[in-house]
């Protein structure tokens, strides 16, 4: 995982302090928490801890953010341009190279009753990306059949590894496993965390037959994707919107293999959303694979066979 | 020794008017790539919505005459990510370049506006403030062509007749 990429968003005197930060430590943070006029806080999988010129420290003795740091930061990730990164500070996060996301909060400035921009950001969540090579080696024999890819759903809550899992089965496929394949995958990654492109160029390794539709909208993508790059496996991350569903849709009805992420507990989670509900009646998904974080992040619950009754098979 | 001395005073005098010549010359030409630069860099964030490091990198590419190192300067300050005051940065890119401009402090002045609001709110700020910078500075190379064309002879010429004038008083 390269940290540096956030170091680098960071103003000289916290690099300082994240410079001098464990090792260990730095290989293991999930979130960094920077809020104006409190401390910085950095979250592991199973601890927190705060953040001064010592290196990591006891919360009580961590720095406290300032107005300027929390400006500067913005400067940084937007490259001094904010008038880039309009649509994504409207979405309440901006993704940096290496595919790390920085989630904003501040005062919204609304137009038409739809948020036009935000000011005055007085907060972030800087959420590490990371590249787990293999980590989905387990769960790919499950999802492949007959040289073709079964139309996948992973279903897992927020911090339980989706994407992380979704980048490494891109990877697998895409590379070919165990004989099976290899895919043209094509990838719609509307927030930059897939890929993690920097000028369009993917940073993470996604395989060789990868083609990366980079920041742009799901729907757009999966329609621009299947015109002009006839892959063989549509990824995108998480779906839940009806527009979302209408194009998988579309897809899976010109045979391309989907592989896609929603947010949820468990299956039952999925019934209760209305459009994905009818999907899974209708017996468009073939697998879901339902994922954990207990007792580690990408921890798989279960792997159960949509066509035969939700029957658990791994 | 005396014909020596008259050669040296006509050929420094008409140097001197074909340098000062040059130097008009040269800063028509900047002007010109100065407005090349910024056209470019409005275009990359009008249509492509470009950052203004990647934008500005851009101009660099596309521009010539010491006009390309001030747009690689100012890329190279951003992307240091040392300093979050991109006027002064901005100051600082034309202060470093300035060796290699023929501009004049009027054309400095106009140059130095950019970096007010340069990366600042939305693009239609952005637009507006390149726009302005481009008027200003098509203003100048207006003058400033006008002025060389009515004007090139003439400091050639005074050079050649300042050197003979002054050899013809020394004789």
């Amino acid at each position: 995982m390269d940290f540096s990429t956030i170091e680098n968003v960071m103003p000289a005197h916290i690099k300082g302090m994240l410079s001098k930060t464990k090792p260990s430590l730095l290989s293991e943070i999930e979130e960094i928490r920077i809020r104006v006029g409190r401390p910085i806080i950095i979250e592991t999988h199973s601890a927190q801890c705060g953040l001064n010129r010592d290196g990591d420290c006891d919360i009580q003795k961590s720095y406290i953010v300032t107005k300027q740091d929390i400006d500067g930061i913005l400067k940084f990730v937007s490259g001094f341009s904010l008038y880039a990164l309009e649509d994504e500070l409207r979405q309440g996060y901006i993704t940096i190279a290496g595919g790390h996301r920085v989630g904003v909060v501040g005062k919204t400035v609304i137009e038409n009753r739809c948020v036009k921009t935000l000011r005055d950001v007085s907060g972030m969540n800087i959420r590490v990306a990371r590249e787990v090579i293999g980590c989905s080696d387990k769960i790919i024999p499950y999802i492949l059949r007959n040289q073709r890819l079964c139309h996948t759903l992973i279903v897992s809550p927020p911090k339980c590894g989706k994407t992380t899992v979704l980048r490494d089965m891109i990877r697998n496929l895409s590379t070919g496993f165990h004989g099976q394949g290899p895919f043209n995958v094509g990838v719609v990654d509307e927030r930059s965390e897939i890929a993690g492109c920097y000028r369009g160029v993917p940073q993470n390794n996604v395989g060789i037959r990868t083609d990366v539709l980079d920041a742009c909208p799901k729907v757009e993508g999966i329609y621009m994707l299947l015109r002009s790059m006839a892959p063989q496996v549509l990824a995108v991350d998480e779906i839940g919107k009806k527009a979302d569903y209408e194009a998988l849709e579309e897809a899976l009805a010109v045979g391309v293999s989907i592989l896609c992420t929603v947010h949820g507990q468990d299956v039952e989670d999925c019934y209760k959303k209305p459009v994905l509900k009818d999907m899974l009646d209708k017996g468009l998904f073939e697998r879901v694979v339902v994922l954990s974080n207990r007792p580690m992040v990408g921890t798989v619950r279960g792997i159960f066979d949509a066509t035969n009754n939700f029957k658990i098979i791994a | 020794m005396q014909l020596v001395g008259i050669g040296l005073i006509m050929s420094s005098c008409t140097l001197a008017g074909f340098a000062y010549d040059g130097y008009e010359g040269k800063r028509v030409k900047q002007l010109e790539q100065l407005l090349m630069g910024f056209e470019v860099i409005r275009a990359e964030i009008d249509y492509q919505l470009t950052p203004l490091g990647e934008a500005l990198e851009r101009a660099s590419e596309m521009t010539n005459d010491g006009v390309n190192e001030l747009f690689a300067n100012f890329a190279e300050k951003l992307a240091q990510n040392n300093d979050i005051d991109t006027k002064r940065m901005w100051y600082c890119a034309i202060d470093d370049s300035k060796r290699k401009l023929s501009l004049k402090d009027e054309d400095y002045k106009v140059l130095e506006t950019f970096g007010t609001t340069v990366g600042m709110l939305d693009k239609e700020m952005q637009k507006k403030n390149i726009d302005w910078v481009l008027s200003r500075l098509a203003q100048k190379k207006d003058v400033a062509q006008a002025m060389y064309e009515r004007k090139s002879k003439l400091y050639r010429g005074l050079g050649v007749l300042v050197g003979l004038s002054i050899s013809i008083v020394l004789i």
